[in-house]
């Protein structure tokens, strides 16, 4: 949560607003690959994504 | 009060202690995995300095890194939107170690280290310059940072005093003297990153004649120091390679394969390049002067190891004084950003400590007598127990004057590039033949690279046009003119490789081309023992000098372990081996194997409870599948799916660890599949949102152009927020 925090102001205070889709975008993904990389599931969750 | 301070996850992973702002250990990562410029998560490193310092992990109270996560994100995502669509092959490759580190660095540090104390972020420049001022002799001083990159930063001055220090302008990427001498080290056919020396090496072989090549195409340099790169020449942007297409063209042939034939014409292209980068150096030097008043110079970044800029520096005297951080590539940043904690977060006022606050430099873990055991007994060699120094000197000293070479463990490791006498390769400089003899036979790397020298530095300007010491062998300056010896007019002639045979001084082994040397001085102070022996081979042969190569063959790094440096000894060609107070002579049926072990395996760490989660979790998400098959009436697949969930699910429950093999084979497999759709993702992000963001931002302007205000020539001013914990926490 804290690095979706810093993304938020670090966007806001630099007016860098063109990056809002693609972090948007971003930790979706970056989710994705960190819950299979760190989750005892991962072997199951790496072919489904 | 106890802060750790850690570098990881670009390259030159490291740690350091500081203890009540005393620095007590330090140590680069790579000296334990084996392999060179480990970027990963630096836990052996860790684990060494708590050993070190005598404290367990629980006793850190605030954990420093050394640089702006999300800074350097923005860095990259703006580079690869900013080239779209060429961008993609950099953006599949980068971004996924980005989501599983680099932007997770507190959450992977305090997972590792199970750490619930507060987490700070110092700026790469800002802990580069740290590592240099708090840790240098001056109560003021200026600093001047260069390395390839940092967040944005490649180039920045600052000015320290007394417990607070301030960058005061950058110079910002693409625009970077690191990445320029990397473009020419890869033309050259080294490795980026790690051949840079060579091209320091090689150019005194050569003539500067492409030099003004260079300051017409490819940097425009101010009469400040600032600079501009002109990027039609280089493919850095696209992170493929170093050099563009225009490139050789303007040197005059194709890039050098790696093990090519290096002609006279590299030479002078390695000459040319440094010859800019002296001159970029001294230019940027001057107007730091100007710009900050201070009398006294820190240096620091990966370009501050060019020890000849240095030299010429402090030649030129352009400052008073210039004390160099040692470790001044990325490993230093850890001990930058612990200092920049203990001074400017908790207001802790500054001892200045004289000759500086890095202790030789030899911060890394000692040697023990049980260690030295047991890898003389894994590797089958046989010591001779020495406890008797003068008599252990004594010996080292004779084997050396009779023409031995011998690998030199002791005391504490060094932390930084450089062997120091602590994890060294020692020769006698006097013989002609010893640095081609060294290079092929020891350290089987290339023969044009020199050696350096180590003296005691009570008479090191005897030996060496030295102005000033240099405990870090940070300095390349003349041998003295009392030593050098006529040079023929035949030898004179010759050229290239040539020059290496030629008798031209007292100590031809460490005696460059052109009459030069990368000394080292050596205090009684910091390294009593080295000193010793400096002092026993000068009483002997009347040169306290010795040939110091760091302890290693080429391509590895250097020796972390006795078991380390056992097998490479046997590895070399070396024929003495001193750990502590053990001397191994080398048995004459072991002949050198001219290879070190491969670097050991670190097991993945699998726990009976995540086994547990994989066998029920696992069990579970078949079942489900195998229900909704018997729902659709696909019997077989339901058979199929039910028997893997029985298969996984009991011994999930009854017997986890037996399911190790299984986790295994199925994460590889896993693995293959999930690699190539998250590629699949990323692309489709790119193509879909970031290429036509890119495109849209490009028809405005060029993304990466800096347009603030210029204080001088490309100068641009850097405003430092107040030293507050917000300043810190955050991640920008």
């Amino acid at each position: 949560m804290k690095l979706i925090r810093e993304f938020g102001r670090f966007i806001w205070e630099g007016r860098r607003f063109w990056l809002v889709p693609i972090v948007a975008a971003l930790v979706l993904v970056g989710g994705l690959v960190v819950f299979s990389q760190m989750s005892p599931l991962s072997p199951f969750i790496y072919p489904f994504f | 009060m106890v802060i750790l301070g850690l570098s990881a996850f670009y390259h030159d992973s490291a740690a350091a202690l500081l203890v009540d702002g005393k620095l007590v250990a330090a140590a680069q990562e790579e000296r334990f995995t084996r392999i060179k410029h480990d970027p990963d998560y630096p836990r052996r490193a860790i684990d060494a300095c708590l050993r070190t310092a005598g404290l367990a992990p629980s006793a850190v109270d605030m954990v420093a890194f050394y640089e702006k996560p999300l800074l350097k994100f923005d860095r990259v995502l703006n580079t690869t939107m900013a080239i779209a669509p060429r961008g993609l092959k950099r953006w599949n490759d980068a971004l996924p170690s980005w989501f599983l580190e680099k932007l997770r660095v507190e959450d992977v540090v305090r997972e590792q280290l199970g750490f619930e104390g507060p987490f700070l972020f110092a700026g790469h420049h800002e802990s580069h310059a740290a590592s240099a001022f708090f840790l240098s002799p001056f109560r003021e001083a200026a600093t001047l940072t260069t390395d390839g990159v940092g967040e944005w930063t490649t180039n920045a001055i600052g000015l320290g005093r007394d417990a607070r220090l301030e960058l005061l302008e950058e110079i910002r990427f693409p625009h970077s003297m690191g990445l320029l001498y990397s473009a020419f080290t890869q033309y050259l056919g080294f490795k980026v990153n790690n051949g840079e020396y060579k091209v320091m090496g090689l150019a005194p072989y050569g003539q500067p004649r492409f030099a003004d090549v260079i300051l017409a195409h490819l940097l425009h340099l101010e009469p400040d120091g600032s600079y501009r790169l002109n990027l039609d020449y280089f493919a850095f942007l696209e992170g493929q390679s170093t050099i563009g297409p225009g490139f050789a063209d303007l040197f005059g042939g194709p890039a050098r394969t790696p093990e090519g034939e290096v002609t006279q014409r590299h030479m002078d292209v390695a000459r040319s390049i440094q010859a800019v980068t002296e001159q970029v150096v001294l230019t940027q030097a001057r107007y730091v002067r100007e710009r900050t008043g201070a009398s006294q110079l820190c240096m620091a970044g990966g370009v501050a190891l060019n020890s000849v800029a240095n030299g010429k520096l402090v030649a030129e005297r352009v400052f008073d004084d210039v004390w160099i951080q040692p470790a001044a590539g990325d490993a230093g940043g850890a001990i930058g950003a612990a200092v920049v904690a203990w001074h400017h977060l908790l207001g802790k006022p500054r001892e200045v400590v004289t000759p500086d606050g890095m202790q030789g430099a030899y911060l890394g873990p000692d040697v023990h007598d049980a260690d030295v055991a047991a890898a003389l007994e894994a590797t089958g060699l046989t010591a001779e127990h020495l406890p008797d120094e003068a008599v252990l000197l004594d010996r080292v000293a004779a084997l050396l004057d009779e023409g031995k070479v011998i690998g030199w463990y002791q005391g504490r490791m060094e932390f930084g590039p450089r062997a120091l006498g602590a994890r060294s390769i020692l020769a006698d400089p006097r013989r002609v033949d010893m640095q081609p003899r060294v290079n092929a036979k020891i350290k089987f790397r290339e023969g044009f690279r020199p050696f350096a020298p180590a003296v005691p530095e009570e008479v090191a300007r005897d030996w060496f046009d030295l102005s000033s010491d240099s405990p870090y062998m940070l300095l390349v300056v003349p041998v003295s003119e009392a030593h050098r010896k006529p040079v023929s007019a035949d030898d004179a002639a010759k050229t290239g490789l040539d020059l290496l045979w030629v008798d031209r001084s007292t100590m031809p082994a460490i005696t460059h081309v052109d009459f030069s040397a990368r000394v080292q001085t050596v205090s009684a102070a910091t390294n009593p023992r080295f000193h010793a022996l400096l002092q026993a081979f000068g009483a002997r042969t009347g040169c306290p000098v010795l040939l110091n190569t760091s302890f290693n063959l080429r391509g590895e790094p250097i020796v972390g372990s006795p078991e380390n440096a056992c097998h490479t000894f046997l590895a070399s060609g070396m024929d003495a081996l001193v750990l502590g107070d053990h001397l191994v002579l080398r048995p004459p049926d072991r002949a050198p194997t001219g290879q070190v072990p491969p670097p050991p395996v670190f097991p993945r760490e699998v726990t009976t409870q995540h086994l547990r989660t994989f066998g029920l979790g696992g069990a579970a998400i078949l079942g489900t599948v195998c229900l909704l098959s018997i729902w659709r009436e696909h019997l077989p697949w339901a058979a199929v799916t039910g028997s893997l969930a029985v298969f996984l699910g009991v011994p999930g429950a009854l017997a986890p660890d037996s399911l190790r093999p299984v986790e295994a084979v199925f994460l590889r497999f896993g693995r293959v599949i999930g690699h190539f759709n998250a590629r699949v993702l990323l692309t489709l992000v790119y193509l879909l949102i970031a290429t036509p963001i890119g495109l849209l931002r490009r028809l405005t302007g060029d993304p990466l152009a800096d347009d603030r205000p210029s204080t001088s020539g490309h100068w641009k001013p850097l405003s430092n927020l107040p030293d507050d914990k917000e300043r810190y926490e955050r991640m920008f």
